[in-house]
This record gives C-alpha cells, structure tokens and sequence, in this order.
C-alpha cells in the first residue's frame, strides 16, 4: 500500500505547484559601443530550449532618450531564417540616424524571446542602456614632411567612420620623455603644418584627436618622429635663416620662382538698376550674354511667373496655365461664377504667345539707370504695362465660352450628377438603414472579398502599419489601422507578414487601453475588431486590468484569430475560452479555487462583467449539458421507479 | 483509522465518477464564462462537491 501511494505521489502531477514556463527569456544581455566603426553590438545568451517553446527568433526593443523606454522594435528575422535565432545584433549609426535623426545619447535595449508558432512570448529582459558619446572616430596619423621651411606638415585622412563626423582636430605633441602634452592647433582640416618655433631636434611624439561637436573627441595613435627642423638654404631669398649652417644640408634651397600672377579680373563694371535693385555685371557678363538671359528672366518672371529665359519658356520648364478655352471646358458650373473666375484670374490664362497683347519684345526693355560704361554701352529699358488694362480686351475677346458652358450645362453637369446619384447615395442608404446607435457586429453583412481584393486591402493594412509607432499613435492612427482591419476582417491578416499582425494586435491593445478617450464611433470600430458588441468594449477594457484571462486574450486575439482563419464567427470570446481551458490545463485547481474580489460580488451584479457574445457562447455550452443532465436524471428515476 | 480513510476514498472516488458528467458540463460552464460569473460557478462547484462527498453516508442511510 504504502508503495502504491508512493507510486501515486511520483506519478500524479502536481501542477498548482508547478513552475511553468513557455517560453523562457534570454540572459546576460550586454552592449557594446564601437566607436570606430560607428555601431552598437547587443549580445546576449539563449534560454536553455527546456521550455514547452522555445524562442523561434528574438524581439529587440530599443530606444536613444534620457529616459529608459523603448519605443522601437526590430527582429533578428523571421521565424526559419537562418539568423532568426542569432544571439547578437548590431545598431549602425546610419539606422540609428534613420530612426532617430542622430547617433549619440543612452542608448536602451531588451530582449524577448518569440515563438510565433504558438504565439508564446517571453518576457522581456531587464532594459541595458549605454552612453553613445557624440565621438568621431579616430584617425591614424602616419603621413609627415619635414622638408618644409614653415614647421612639419601632418595629413590624415578625415575621420567619417563612427557615429558621427569629426568637427574639428586637435594636434598634440611632447618630447617622447615628456609626459605631458601640448595642444597646438585647432581646426577641421585634414592637414596641419606644426611650426618650427614649437620644436627643437629631439625626438617627438605626436597625437591626434579628433572630435564632434560637442567636444567629445577620440585620439589617434602617437607618431613618434625623430624631429629635424629645417634650415634654409644659403639662397638670398631667405631674411630668417640662422647664421650656422648645419652641415648635413648640402643642397641649395632655391626658391620656385612666383607664379606669374592672375588676370586682372575685367574692370569694366555694368551698373543696372531694375525694379529698384541694383545688379552688377562685368564685361564678361556682357559677352556671353548673362544680361539678356537675366533680362529675359525678368520679363517672364512678370509675364508668366517664373524666372526663367525664353529658352527654358518654351520648353516648357514653367508651368504656364492653359489658356482659358481649355481650362472653361472643366468648369462647369455657373455662368456668372465662370465669368467672375475669368476675371479674376486674366494674368494667368493669358496665352503665352499672345504676341499682340502681351509678350513684350527684348528690344523694347526701357533702360531704367545706365551704365558708367565706356565700350559698346548696352541700354536696359523696362516696360512697365499693367496687365489689368489689357484684360477687359481679353474677356471680351472669348465670348466663345458662354457657349461652351451651355453645352456643358445641359450635357455634362447632367451626366455627372447621373453618376453621383448612381454610386455613392445609393450606398450611403444602405449604410443608414440599420437606425440603431451601436449595431451589433453579427448584423452586418459578411465580407465577401475576393482574393485580389483581400491582398489589396492587406498591402494597405501592411502600409499604414508601417508608417505607424504604437507606443506613440494618436487615438485617429490607432482607429484608422482598426478601420482598415475591418475592411478585411482580421482573420484575413493570415496574408499578412508577422509583423504586421503583431503591430495590429499592439494596436488592438491601444485601443483597449485607451477606450475613455473614443468616441463613440470610435468605440464601435474596435467593437468590430473584436467581434462584439460596442458597449461590450468598456466591459473588455475594465476586466482587462483585473482579469488575467482576459488581458491574455486581448493580447493574443489578433494571432489566434489568424490562426483560426477557417473558424466561422470567431469571436474574443472564443480566445477567452481557449486561454480558460489552457490555464485550466496547466494549473486546475488555481482555475476554480481563485477567489480574488469575491467580496465584490452580489447575487445582482453575477454576470454583468460578462460581454453579452461571452454570455452566448456560454449559453450555448452550459444549456445543452444541463439539459442533458436533467434528461439523464429523469430517465435514471424514472427507471428505478 | 486508515482502513476507514481508504474505505471512505474509494466510495468518494466512486462517487465522483458517478458525477462525471454533472462535473464535465461544471468545468466546462466555468471555462466558457468569464469575471464574477466564473468564480461563483467554481465555487459553487467546488463547495457542492465537497459536501457531496462529505455526506455520502448520511445519505445512504
């Protein structure tokens, strides 16, 4: 006997004691800055791969900000992939930039393991930050001259490698016994020539640092050159050389002769005043035509409005209106609206090449200020015409339109009034019929998409969720991605990548979490996500924050409903379930002994934290077992009677 | 002492397998429901189980 419940105590699980696990975090993770090549290096080490299912591929969250938060996310790859289950990543500084519009401050990362397959995900690991330093990298000193009358010259090349460019370098040198450092010279070039008066014969060690802009810098190796200064040649050029002439210097420093000088730049200078501002050209401006093109910028400038040559006017770089036969053909409304626009708009619709009215020839610009200016003396006028004296002529000469615009009326104000009735209003009705304030989900007609239509609406799902970070969405982002969900319905997002899935479920959360800020429209857009009725919405977001079940549920709603695809009016509820039995199965006693907030409850109010599909779909289980039940009994009793 | 004991297990046990459908439609109704609802089922379950096994006897008499 006493073997036997020894056999039984070993054999029977005991899983209220359990602990149970499904996916189990990772650990030890560590960052690493690079400042070389610009990159951040997370690492960290894999669970043990004991638990019921094991990480398929890792969540990195992840943020820059004095705070700890980590409003981005990215995965080491899809479950499968061969670097799904890479234990490392590395942030490059051209991302970090992408993402946050710089690559320097404390930099936070965690890690959660995923396993898509059964939607089980690990908690996250504790958040790691580091500091990324606004640090440049280094630069590698080699290249030196000493053969040099101003000092020793140093090139590097500059340092555009790490998180961000170098601002400015630093020179350092000291005697290589010395132990201090001397700063000489700052600046952001890539070459920097060290004086003589700094430097003696000795040997010397040289450094380099390179820094951003906020003084952060990073220093290169350290050069050590055994210094030789220069001395001049015995040339008659030079009034600085030293009177001793050290004897190793056997050539003759002979100074290069000057490069002959530049031209004289052009002195002829053309004043020209117009529209009240003064331009300055040269005689070269002259030759090559520089005025006339500017001149011609000007003139299409008032005429057309844009600054542009004749040349680039005619071919068609400015966006000059149609003229006004072609843009009335469209405008079909009222006659005295269309006369009205015409008026006012006669600047513009003017034709182009329109020469009797408009187009003012070069030769007729008036000289406005000439010229201190002795060879050929060009003359600048500028006409000056009011384009509005010239508009009643145009109005008057396209009577044409009154015409046009009777045809348009009894034709094609018709025609387009005929397809507005056809389309929209007729589905506006049918929206409108229903009459009640927050129509149940079921009452409304199936989607009957194709497969084409499903992808469409799936690729427009995927491209607003990529426009969009949840953590920080307005409540309109939150129910325009639901209102496209609905489109589809979500157990159509199987078509859809993971990612998008899951950034629809952290949106569903959201909504949830913020649904006293909806509106009521709102409210009955996220009702329809989860296939509930709308005030059954409130009921969900305030047993969410004391009922684990159904927390869990709304956080796996969007992943079970694509895996249950086939599933015919798969409901939150019907997620609900699934995680009651599941919890029941792992822990059973917990399921019927949890106690918590009893006191609360009263014979009145059993039930009324139940959404009405929650009942439903309880009605329909419990009531067919009852009665059975009851059948059974009477049958039992009527037997033995 | 223990003979009674494992004498009143087996007669339980017999008992709660008498009700295994009574207690596959409880477990099932506290699955399906949700908040308040469940728990006063699963107690409800629980306590109604326990003094049914408690007054096996009482009852037979």
């Amino acid at each position: 006997m006493l073997r036997l419940c020894l056999a039984l105590f070993l054999l029977i699980p005991i899983p209220a004691l359990a602990y149970h696990v499904p996916t189990q975090a990772p650990s030890n993770l560590t960052l690493t800055v690079d400042y070389e090549n610009g990159t951040v290096k997370a690492d960290w080490d894999a669970s043990d791969q004991m638990e019921d299912y094991p990480a398929e591929r890792y969540a990195i969250g992840f943020g820059l900000s004095d705070e700890v938060s980590l409003p981005y996310g990215i995965a080491t790859g899809n479950v499968g992939d061969s670097n799904a289950l890479n234990t490392e990543y590395t942030f490059t500084a051209s991302y970090l930039n992408a993402v946050f519009n710089e690559a320097h401050g404390l930099f936070h990362v965690a890690i959660r393991s995923d396993n898509d397959t059964n939607a089980s995900y690990s908690e996250w690991t504790p958040t790691v930050s580091i500091t990324i330093q606004n640090k440049p990298a280094s630069v590698t000193l080699s290249s030196y001259d000493m053969n040099r009358e101003d000092g020793i010259k140093f090139e590097w090349s500059a340092s555009a490698s790490g998180f961000v460019s170098a601002s400015t370098y630093k020179m350092y040198y000291k005697l290589s016994n010395a132990s201090e450092w001397t700063l000489e010279g700052q600046q952001s070039n890539t070459d920097y020539v060290l004086a003589w008066d700094n430097l003696t014969d000795d040997t010397y060690d040289f450094m380099l640092s390179a820094c951003g802009s906020e003084n952060d810098c990073n220093d290169s190796n350290t050069l050590t050159v055994d210094v030789v200064t220069y001395v001049a040649p015995t040339t008659t050029t030079s009034t600085t050389t030293t009177t001793t002439l050290p004897p190793k210097v056997e050539e003759v420093y002979v100074a290069p002769p000057p490069p002959p000088p530049p031209p004289t730049p052009e002195e002829i200078i053309v004043d020209v005043k117009v529209e009240g501002v003064d331009k300055t050209y040269t005689q070269a401006d002259v030759n090559d035509g520089t005025i006339e093109r500017d001149q011609e910028r000007i003139d299409n400038e008032k005429e057309y409005g844009c600054f542009m040559t004749n040349a680039q006017i005619e071919r068609g770089d400015c966006d000059i209106p149609k003229p006004i036969e072609e843009d009335t053909k469209d405008d079909i409304i009222k006659e005295e609206v269309v006369v009205e626009e015409i008026k006012e708009d006669v600047e513009v619709i003017i034709p182009k090449d329109d020469v009797d009215v408009l187009d003012p020839p070069k030769e007729q610009v008036i000289k406005d200020e000439v010229v201190e200016f002795e060879e050929p003396p060009i003359e600048f006028e500028i006409i000056e015409f009011d384009l509005e004296d010239i508009a009643p002529e145009i109005v008057v000469e396209i009577p044409v339109q009154d015409e046009i615009e009777e045809e348009i009326k009894d034709e094609k104000i018709e025609e387009d009034v005929q397809e507005v009735l056809d389309e929209p209003i007729q589905e506006v009705v049918s929206e409108d019929t229903p009459g009640t304030t927050l129509p149940r989900v079921e009452d409304k007609e199936p989607l009957e998409l194709t497969e084409e239509e499903v992808a469409v609406e799936v690729a427009e799902v995927q491209e607003i969720v990529e426009e969009i970070v949840v953590e920080e969405a307005t409540v309109e982002e939150v129910v325009e991605v639901l209102e496209q969900v609905n489109d589809i319905g979500v157990q159509n997002l199987d078509q859809a990548t993971k990612e998008v899935q899951q950034v629809v479920q952290a949106v569903v959360e959201e909504a949830i979490a913020d649904v006293e800020e909806l509106t009521e429209e709102q409210v009955e857009v996220v009702a329809e996500v989860l296939q509930v009725e709308a005030e059954d919405v409130a009921i969900i977001a305030e047993s969410v924050k004391d009922d684990e079940v159904i927390a869990e549920a709304v956080e796996e709603y969007v992943a079970r409903a694509v895996e249950n695809t086939d599933v015919e009016n798969y409901t939150l509820a019907d997620v609900v379930t699934e995680i009651s039995y599941e919890s029941f199965i792992e822990n059973p006693i917990e399921t019927f002994v949890d106690f918590d907030g009893l006191g609360d409850i009263t014979i009145a109010n059993i039930g009324d934290d139940m959404t009405q599909d929650q009942r439903e779909k309880a009605q329909e289980v419990v009531v067919p077992v009852i009665l059975t039940r009851i059948a059974s009994m009477a049958a039992f009793i009527f037997r033995r009677s | 002492m223990i003979k009674k004991l494992w004498s009143w297990l087996v007669t339980a046990i017999k008992e709660t397998l008498n009700l295994s459908w009574t207690l596959v439609g409880l477990v099932i109704a506290t699955l399906t429901l949700t908040g308040s609802a469940q728990q006063v089922t699963g107690l409800a379950t629980v306590i109604t189980l326990a003094i049914w096994l408690l007054t096996i006897s009482f009852r037979k008499e």
